[in-house]
């Protein structure tokens, strides 16, 4: 749905900039563009929480300077009213926004597209409403406004006309910047941004898409309400015109401008657009028609922002794309984790409980000796219907364990609808499906996955703007516990899990001959073969006991087919990895599979051995139309 | 590391230095040149306006601030008030209370001598503070919500509340007793005004039925008239932005729910701007009060005459015609203030006043110590196809009088 | 009960004026992929050209009528043409956010040429009378408005069902692939969607004036509103369009009636996220699916 990239470790230029606001802050500015300023870096606050969600988690909330409102008038008022040291007012209010964000977002996240996007405008248009009406009077005084105490901590004037007002907002936007930052250069972020492009295969990797989009919204509506504390200490007064439901798009124009999903272009979009007028002083009709060109102009040619234009510019000054490092180079920054990490080959020592429980071997990604079961998957009278259609009728076969086992079928017979209700994503009408003895009918796919099931797709669905080693990392999301709060801490608090997690994602890739030189490169730098080889990793990375492929070699030449190939019998003989693989090439089911059932129609017609099922009657009428022995068959 | 800094810190020191260079405001300069008080040189004066000049309220807003400026010129061209001439730092607020704040700012830095104007409610509750604190005389913005303890602050037109009291017990000594229901908008002082209102109409021998209340973003009034048609009212009386006052009427007229005797308003209703939205059968039962005359009254002919001097083409309408007035009793005050002006002398000639009719546009003045509100009389409007007529003065007392 | 009877039948009237916007709305969304924000405030523009050329230019009604609607279908055109056309890879949501700059630009556009005197009223096309219809007093504009959806409702229905235009309209909508392959112009299609939802727009903001005073800002809470409805009966049907603008309509108007606008708000926010968490796809729309 969101096409727009977002940026990872964008930190240097948000410090750059917070190192500008800082040096301003000390020169001697007249006090009408200070408290612009001050505005200003309030909204910037806003504008960052917001990148979050919107630019990384990729979803529109048009009501985030609703959150604004409440966090403003909630402080405030707990100041004024109920006497509370503003530190204390502070949490109070961040405690509140939270459950308000929660009770809203609980609903939003579960909305289609743009039924969110409404939600939110409506929750900003309602707020409006509510602080200028009856229900909440005695709290916010409604249109009468809401005079705010001035504030001074302990020597500090915090008041709109004392000096410290400023430091105060500067230090909330860098601990804002900090936080957002973290977070969206974690493992959270990296789920958030798997979750943009496709929320079905983040719920295979064992990501809890509602949960992870909850605690995103809930994290951008607690920075924006931690936001009302600058501006309402340097507006002086709220009423409720100054948290309009308009404001909330003017906050977006701010992230579109200044470049979504950088948190360095929120950062500029909110200085120019709440300093820029202010230097102008031109009549507003014709100022608020030159924003509106500017917002059109900005979606439409350069949706990158200025940040995109900045990163250009930057890129064009240095001449072009530099140069990759050569193979086996350890080079840049993972150069020393590769090392120590190819290295270990043995899995390296994790903090943090496993969620697998010892005794019970992974095929790939677990060296410990195992008590395998003999059938890793049994499929019992499964049957899948569809309004009308009936996907799958009665399908029954086992999976051995340890071993390849093919399912071909003409387009349409229900294969890619059989592996999503292994992995699933789908759940079947009747049946009955086990994974290594453990009924999982009714599993969810994230339960599914730590079971130690993964997939492939035929659309590899890599994240875009991520590197090849970033969406390989993804796929050990669900291997340890670890906590939002672990990854807000930043990289340094999350040093050992990165290390443990690049190299094991390290190991995958080795493990699938993807040369050392690609792993820094954005994925849509990839061919085809090259995603479905490092969604074959994100597959394996994280320890899989049955991994379902759909289609992996479907747009490959043959000198990569045969990598695949290699690949795969590799996995088996190695690591025990039992493979169900969907694929329409019968050289390639021949040469790699140890058995082969066919479906036709959603029903089983065949089943077993590659080279007696090809040359069974039946499917060739199912794939021909004509019964002929040997006649079109045989390896591409 | 390093590299990816040099271009972002470029960017930024040039965002730095534009900010800087253009911080500047114009004459941010503080010296005064042989000054007697903040904003006054020996030939001028500075004083400060924020105005709504963009959003929903703007055309009104404008009109008054036409009008104030051709009596400010028409003054300069002849010299000025004690040969210092006016300057008036005109600044948008958008009609909103942060624009306005930083207006304030601006204008206490700049600095002006004080700050005259400006529309509506938000802007003014939210500079009123600051003005106070700063001791910046506030003078004369188009509102109607009280500043009680505030010594810097001068209002021309009466509050609200005391308003509300007059339009209906006028209402009733001319046109009779009966039932009286209210549409009110969440403005300040809404509550005060409601109560005096009910007290009001019990005093004069009528019968309150009820009122309600609107906020922001109506869409459709249709069932706030069903409401109040339920009761079939003598009098309904409309409180709220000039804009909504219109569709609640025009709605009225649409539900054949007109009142039996006259809607009755606040000075909101007095303009030309609601008497040109509705229809004419609401336009010729209305009952409003007024702080200055109608275009067509002899009262005002001074002030048409300025204003098609100084600021031709400019629509006359009772808005313009009172910036024309305040400002005028803004000049008066300034000569009486006499050569060596202050802040604080300003205020003290003020506060000297009693009923002063300098200004044959506006009722007489008088301020006090302990009443800041200028007017005790306010003009009673009716309209007549699309006409305002003036006729007669009514009293404005203190709340409750 | 009379009162509420009376609010809920004045909430149908205004409830297919809501319903007539989101109609509008979908027929967007189905061509275009997105909901386009920009289309109260076209309704509005449109109806600033039609007071124009009535009260400025001193045209008899039906010829300024004529020209504001030929006025208004090109305004959804060039809409098309300039911001949603020139798309290169972008997603739906930045193409969701084009129309929202749009708003903005309409907004800003009104206010810089005609904001001076605002809000207008709007000469009179219909008398202000009522007439009673089972013991209820309903405005004639109410009838007028009725009387309108059921013509647009049935020209939509004919269109669609009927001529070969109308089937590719459905096409582009559902598999834009498809139509694509079958030779059906797409750009053609799209365009001559936005300015069918222009015409439509500007019948809608003609309705709407004579109650709600010709200002920039005169369709804001009417196109929340209208929003809603369209999510309600559903973003891919358009007779649901029509089903969630009357609930829609008829809720406010009697809750506003019994307990006040601000309550009426927050019931039409309860309904709203009620209905999404049932009927995600709303009352009568089927979902889309991702494909693998």
């Amino acid at each position: 749905m969101f096409a727009a990239r977002a940026r990872s470790h964008t930190l240097p230029f948000s410090l750059a900039i917070l190192a500008a606001l800082a040096l301003l802050g000390l020169l001697p500015v007249e006090p009408g563009m200070r408290y612009i300023i001050v505005l200003s870096m309030s909204w910037g606050i806003a504008a960052v929480g917001l990148d979050l969600f919107s630019g990384y988690l990729g979803l529109a909330n048009f009501g985030q300077f609703a959150f604004v409102g409440i966090g403003a008038y909630s402080i405030t008022v707990l100041r004024s009213d109920a006497h509370l040291d503003v530190v204390l007012a502070l949490l109070v209010t961040v405690a509140l926004v939270a459950v308000v964000a929660a009770i809203v977002g609980s609903a939003m996240v579960q909305l289609q597209h743009f039924g969110a996007a409404l939600t939110t405008f409506f929750f900003a248009f309602v707020l409006f409403n509510v602080l200028g009406g009856n229900t909440f009077d005695p709290i916010t005084r409604s249109a009468e406004g809401l005079p705010v105490p001035p504030l001074s901590w302990g020597p500090l004037d915090l008041s709109a006309t004392g000096q410290w007002l400023y430091w105060l907002a500067w230090a909330m936007l860098l601990a804002t910047v900090l936080l957002t930052s973290n977070y969206a250069n974690s493992r959270a972020g990296r789920a958030l941004r798997l979750i943009k492009r496709s929320e079905t295969v983040a719920g295979t990797l064992g990501v809890r898409v509602r949960l992870t989009k909850l605690t995103a919204f809930v994290f951008s509506a607690v920075v924006a309400a931690a936001a009302g504390l600058p501006l309402s200490l340097a507006i002086g007064y709220l009423a409720p015109e100054t948290f309009h439901f308009g404001n909330s798009i003017t906050l977006f124009a701010m992230l579109v401008v200044g470049g979504i999903g950088s948190i360095a272009g929120p950062l500029i979009g909110s200085l120019i657009f709440t300093a820029l007028p202010q230097l102008m002083q031109s009549t507003g009709a014709a100022e608020a028609l030159l924003f509106a060109v500017i917002f059109l102009v900005f979606v439409i040619a350069l949706p990158d922002g200025i940040f995109g234009l900045l990163e250009r510019g930057w890129r064009g000054a240095r001449g072009g794309r530099p140069p990759l490092p050569e193979p086996p180079l350890y080079s840049g920054r993972l150069g020393r984790l590769r090392r120590v990490a190819s290295r270990l080959n043995a899995t390296p020592a994790i903090s943090g409980r496993p969620t697998h429980t010892p005794g019970e071997a992974l095929a790939y990604g677990n060296p410990l000796p195992s008590v395998l079961v003999e059938d890793v998957l049994v499929a019992e009278d499964v049957t899948v219907v569809f309004g009308g259609v009936r996907a799958l009728e009665g399908v029954t076969f086992r999976v051995r364990t340890g071993t390849i086992h093919a399912l071909v079928g003409p387009n349409g017979a229900g294969k890619t609808t059989f592996l999503n209700c292994v992995s699933g994503l789908l759940r079947a009408t009747e049946g009955r499906i086990a994974v290594a003895g453990h009924d999982v009918s009714r599993s969810r796919a994230h339960l599914i996955r730590e079971w130690g099931v993964s997939r492939t797709f035929q659309n590899p669905s890599l994240v875009a703007d991520l590197s090849v080693l970033d969406n390989v990392m993804l796929g050990l999301y669900g291997s340890h516990r670890w906590s939002l709060a672990r990854d807000l801490a930043g990289a340094w608090a999350s040093r050992s899990r990165q290390r443990a997690v690049s190299g094991l994602a390290v190991s995958a890739l080795e493990q699938v001959g993807l040369p050392a030189s690609r792993w820094d490169a954005p994925a849509s730098d990839l061919s085809l073969g090259e995603q479905k080889a490092v969604d074959i990793a994100r597959a394996i990375a994280g320890g899989s006991r049955l991994l379902l492929l759909d289609e992996p070699t479907s747009g490959l030449g043959d000198q990569e087919m045969g990598r695949v190939a290699d690949l795969l019998k590799r996995l088996r003989a190695e690591h025990r990895l039992s493979i169900l693989l969907v694929a329409h090439n019968v050289g390639f089911v021949q040469d790699t599979s140890d058995t082969v059932t066919v479906l036709d129609f959603g029903r089983v017609i065949a089943e077993g051995e590659p080279d007696r099922v090809i040359a069974d009657p039946d499917v060739m009428t199912a794939y021909l139309g004509v019964a002929e022995a040997g006649a079109g068959v045989g390896a591409r | 590391m390093k590299r990816t800094l040099w271009l972002p810190l470029t960017a930024a020191a040039t965002l730095l230095l534009a900010a800087a260079c253009g911080g500047s405001a114009p004459g941010s300069s503080s010296s005064n040149g042989g000054a007697t008080a903040p904003g006054v040189t020996t030939d001028t004066i500075q004083v400060g306006t924020t105005n709504a000049e963009t959003g929903i309220v703007s055309a009104s807003a404008s009109l008054t601030k036409a009008g104030a400026q051709a009596v400010f010129d028409k003054v300069n061209a002849g010299g000025g008030v004690n040969g210092r001439k006016i300057k008036v730092n005109v600044l948008d607020d958008a009609y909103t209370a942060p624009k306005a704040v930083a207006n304030v700012r601006t204008f206490i830095n700049q600095p002006v001598f004080a700050v005259f104007g400006g529309y509506g409610t938000v802007p003014a509750q939210s500079i009123a503070p600051i003005l106070e604190q700063a001791k910046v005389p506030y003078l004369f913005p188009y509102q109607g919500n009280p500043y009680p303890n505030d010594r810097y602050v001068f209002l021309v037109m009466p509050l609200y509340r005391n308003q509300t009291v007059a339009v209906i017990k006028n209402a009733i000594q001319k046109y009779g007793k009966g039932t009286v229901y209210a549409l009110v908008g969440k403005t300040a002082d809404t509550a005060q005004a409601i109560q005096d209102g009910k007290q009001a109409t019990m005093d004069a021998g009528g019968t309150w039925l009820g009122y309600d209340e609107v906020s922001q973003g109506t869409t459709d009034y249709t069932p706030y008239v069903l409401r109040m048609k339920q009761s079939h009212p003598d009098y309904v009386l409309v409180s709220t932005t000039p804009t909504d006052c219109a569709r609640y009427v025009t709605a009225m007229v649409a539900q054949g729910a007109l009142p039996a005797k006259r809607i009755l308003g606040l000075q909101t209703l007095a303009t030309e701007t609601f008497i040109n939205a509705v229809p004419v059968e609401a336009s010729r039962v209305l009952f409003a009060p007024g702080p200055n005359a109608a275009p067509s009254n002899k009262l005002a002919a001074d002030c048409v005459a300025t204003v098609r001097k100084y600021a031709p083409g400019t629509q006359i309408t009772m808005e313009t015609l009172w910036g024309c007035g305040t400002a005028q009793l803004l000049v008066y005050a300034l000569r009486k203030a006499g050569d060596n002006l202050t802040r604080d002398g300003l205020v003290k000639t003020l506060e000297a006043m009693r009923q002063v009719d300098a200004v044959p546009v506006l009722t007489p003045i008088s301020f006090s110590r302990s009443n800041h509100v200028g007017e005790a009389k306010m003009y009673q409007f009716t309209s007549d196809n699309k006409q305002l007529i003036s006729g007669g003065t009514m009293p404005i007392g203190a709340a409750g009088a | 009960m009379g009162l509420v009877g009376a609010a809920a039948v004045s909430g149908v009237a205004v409830g297919l004026v809501y319903g007539m916007l989101a109609f509008s709305i979908v027929l967007l969304f189905k061509a275009s992929g997105i909901p386009n924000f920009a289309q109260g405030n076209i309704a509005t523009f449109g109806t600033f050209i039609v007071y124009l050329l009535a009260v400025r230019s001193g045209l008899p009604m039906p010829a300024a009528i004529a020209i504001g609607f030929v006025g208004t279908a090109a305004v959804g055109v060039a809409i098309y043409l300039g911001g949603i056309l020139p798309r290169g890879e972008v997603g739906t949501l930045n193409l969701a956010i084009r129309t929202l700059a749009v708003y903005l630009l309409l907004f800003a556009l009104m206010n810089l040429l005609w904001g001076v005197g605002q809000p207008f009223a709007f000469p009179r096309f219909l008398p202000a009378a009522s007439v009673a219809i089972a013991g209820f007093s309903v405005s004639l504009l109410s009838l007028v408005t009725v009387g309108v959806a059921i013509v647009l409702g049935g020209a939509f229905w004919l269109l669609y069902s009927r001529t070969a235009t109308g089937l590719l309209l459905r096409g582009i909508a559902d598999h834009p692939e498809v139509a694509r392959l079958l030779g059906a112009d797409t750009t053609r299609l799209s365009g001559l969607a936005w300015l069918l939802a222009g015409l439509v727009a500007v019948v809608v903001g003609l309705l709407t004036v004579p109650t709600a005073l010709l200002s920039s800002d005169m369709m804001d809470s009417f196109f929340l509103y209208a929003f809603t409805a369209a999510l309600l009966g559903g973003m891919t049907s358009l007779p649901g369009a029509f089903v969630g603008g009357v609930v829609v309509g008829v809720v406010s108007n009697v809750v506003t009636v019994l307990r006040g606008q601000e309550i009426s708000i927050l019931a039409i926010f309860a309904l709203l996220i009620a209905i999404l968490l049932i009927r995600p796809d709303g009352l009568f729309g089927h979902g889309v699916v991702e494909r693998l």
